[in-house]
């Protein structure tokens, strides 16, 4: 895994902001996986994830364990990602006053964002061994170890992951299927 | 190997993390089995389709958005804690970081989305140089301190003013490596007199003149904040300076103005980043950026405090002078020699000359008067022990750099226990500072 989280956390704290650059390459990926099957769009889920990183760096005085740095980065992206919602809502609704539409012309969305939405669905410990291993850039057991798990229990909890996401992306193609219908 | 125990492997046989013997099993189960083969299929489309994916957002380019982003609200976070020595010092170590280089250049565009950002909540601007300018009118004291990137130790400043804004009385605490050759001084200027301690020689020396007055005034205009921002009043008006003021809505968060000089100015290439406090409209803070090689580098910061705190009267004077300190006073005694109707040249030659006279008759008061009135006694300590005998030759003058003085090469006889020698020496002459029909020696001998 190369360097950890925690020295570059320390960099950052001593001054030599330059070294969140690695924390941002490194996560960039997790959190907009992470954002655009929340947030739906891929341009919002990079706004709302530029704001999480933002708001990681001036926390970072107050991450008490930067081990666990990924949960608590999640944990902001999830707070971020829920006052845009909000504030979208509020726009929408200002937006529906003003021009009596009832359809807003749906966001551009992601490439992938079937996938990404379906992700988004996933409960908190299968959807962070998905982000770390795929978005990440983690190994298996590098998800192991940074997640603190056995492998064995990595290994399972992906192959649970797997099913639910391929349970998830077949209905959402079966209920295309009957739109298109 | 049964079917379910088959599925129950799959996502850990594609990832690769089964054992040789498990990963036999399975190749074997699935030779024979098509069902486990569809699956299989199906978990290898979707381990596809999670590394395609990755890929794609693993290019985004989000470094130097959030890193701008960053360095945008330090600054501003920053300003509003100023006055935290520990933050500042942190800092001043994030302004050295290559970060600022990538973040300067994209200060204009952050300032640009933000506006956009915030366009429904605020209306236009309502903050304009103007307001800033009206505000320094108040301004009776100041305190500042000037910090270059590369230097650790700041120059500080302290400025009381007349009601009309004119310069009353100033402090200056000059460090080193302002001018390693006279090595860390502090400055007085109080009722158009300089004081001017230096600290390694432990010289204290009073000076008026009004060519140090008018070098003294210049250089306290630059710092200045209601001259500066004046300036770039004008310097915009007459279209060689472009203004972009980004007025935060936050009432806590300074207002940011950032002032560029157009390629069309005299000085181009300079763009300074101006903080003004939203309740005063006074300027807390200015950086300075200077363009190269494409990018503005940051040069320095100068930082404003206690506005109208008024400063004692004793950090205009310098009582704390060591005793010891040599005083050379040319402001209540007249010193060096009247150069009559005398050419540069012929006084220049006539100060040595009247000076190694005074030492070989050991007359030190004579000697000190020409030596910038220097103390008799440290005269007569420096030079007591040393006997002069005889004038050998004084030549022709050369001009020199330094303070518009001229060298007079000389040649003398000194005798010291007993031993006779020549010796050449090249000291320097030049007109008093502030007496210029007079001459005096500035060193050298």
């Amino acid at each position: 895994m190369g360097t950890t989280d925690k020295y570059y956390i320390e960099r950052c704290l001593d001054g030599q902001p330059d070294d969140f650059r690695y924390l941002i390459r490194r996560y960039q990926a997790v959190l907009l996986a992470h954002l655009a099957g929340k947030l739906g769009n891929r341009d919002r889920a990079e706004e709302a994830a530029q704001e999480t990183l933002v708001r990681a760096y001036f926390g970072l005085g107050k991450l008490k364990k930067p081990d666990s740095f990924f949960s608590w980065l999640l944990g902001i992206a999830n707070r971020v990602a829920k006052e845009q919602q909000r504030q979208e809502q509020r726009r929408r609704q200002q937006e529906n006053i003003r021009s009596f539409s009832k359809e807003i012309p749906t966001p551009e969305l992601s490439q992938d964002y079937g996938l990404e939405k379906a992700i988004g669905e996933l409960p908190d410990s299968h959807r962070k061994v998905i982000l770390l291993r795929y978005y990440g850039g983690y190994s298996c057991s590098q998800v192991a170890e940074q997640l603190d798990k056995p492998l064995g229990t990595v290994t399972k909890t992906l192959s649970r992951a797997y099913a639910a996401l391929r349970k998830s992306l077949q209905q959402k193609s079966d209920r295309n299927c009957e739109v298109q219908k | 190997m049964n079917c379910a125990e088959c599925k129950e492997h799959l996502v850990a046989y594609v990832e690769g993390l089964l054992t040789e013997s498990q990963e036999q099993a399975i190749a074997s189960h699935l030779k024979e089995c098509p069902v486990c083969q569809d699956e299989l299929a199906e978990v290898t489309r979707l381990h596809n389709r999670l590394v395609a994916n990755g890929k794609v957002l693993a290019e985004s380019k989000l470094e130097d958005k959030v890193l701008n982003r960053i360095f945008r609200e330090q600054s501003l976070k920053l300003r509003k804690v100023s006055k935290l020595n520990e933050q500042l010092q942190l800092w001043r170590k994030i302004m050295k970081s290559r970060i600022t280089k990538v973040a300067a250049a994209a200060v204009i565009v952050i300032a640009v989305v933000l506006s956009l950002t915030f366009l429904e909540k605020s209306v236009a601007p309502a903050y304009a140089l103007e307001q800033t300018i009206q505000a320094n009118h108040t301004v009776r004291y100041l305190h500042m301190r000037d910090f270059k990137a590369d230097k650790d130790e700041p120059k500080e400043f302290w400025i009381e003013f007349y009601e009309d804004g004119q310069v009353k009385n100033v402090r200056m605490h000059m460090p080193e490596w302002d001018a390693p050759e006279d090595g860390a001084k502090v400055i007085v200027w109080k009722e158009n007199k300089a004081q001017v301690w230096l600290k390694k020689k432990n010289i204290l020396a009073t000076i008026k003149d009004k060519s140090v007055a008018a070098h003294m005034l210049k250089f306290i205009e630059e710092l200045d904040p209601r001259l500066a921002v004046e300036h770039l009043h004008e310097r915009e008006e007459q279209g060689k300076v472009k203004l972009e003021i980004e007025e935060p809505s936050d009432k806590a968060e300074p207002i940011v103005v950032t002032a560029t000089y157009l390629p069309e100015s005299s000085t181009p290439n300079r763009r300074f980043v101006l903080f003004v406090d939203q309740a005063t409209k006074l300027v807390i803070a200015m950086e300075t950026y200077q363009l190269k090689d494409g990018e503005y580098e940051y040069v320095g910061i100068m930082e404003y405090y206690d506005y109208n705190q008024p400063i004692e009267e004793k950090m205009f004077t310098l009582e704390q002078v060591p005793d010891d300190a040599m005083r050379i006073d040319q402001v209540t005694r007249e010193v060096g020699l009247a150069r009559g109707n005398l050419s540069d040249e012929e006084i220049a030659v006539e100060v040595i000359r009247q000076f190694l006279e005074a030492l070989i008759a050991r007359d030190y008061a004579k000697a000190s008067k020409l030596y910038q009135g220097i103390p008799v006694e440290f005269l007569q300590k420096q030079l007591g022990k040393k006997k002069f005998v005889r004038i050998v030759s004084i030549g022709k003058p050369t001009p020199s750099d330094r303070n518009n003085s001229l060298r007079v090469p000389c040649k003398y006889e000194i005798e010291v226990d007993g031993v006779k020698s020549v010796v050449q020496s090249y000291p320097y002459v030049r007109p008093v500072f502030g007496q210029p029909d007079r001459w005096t020696i500035d060193g050298g001998i």
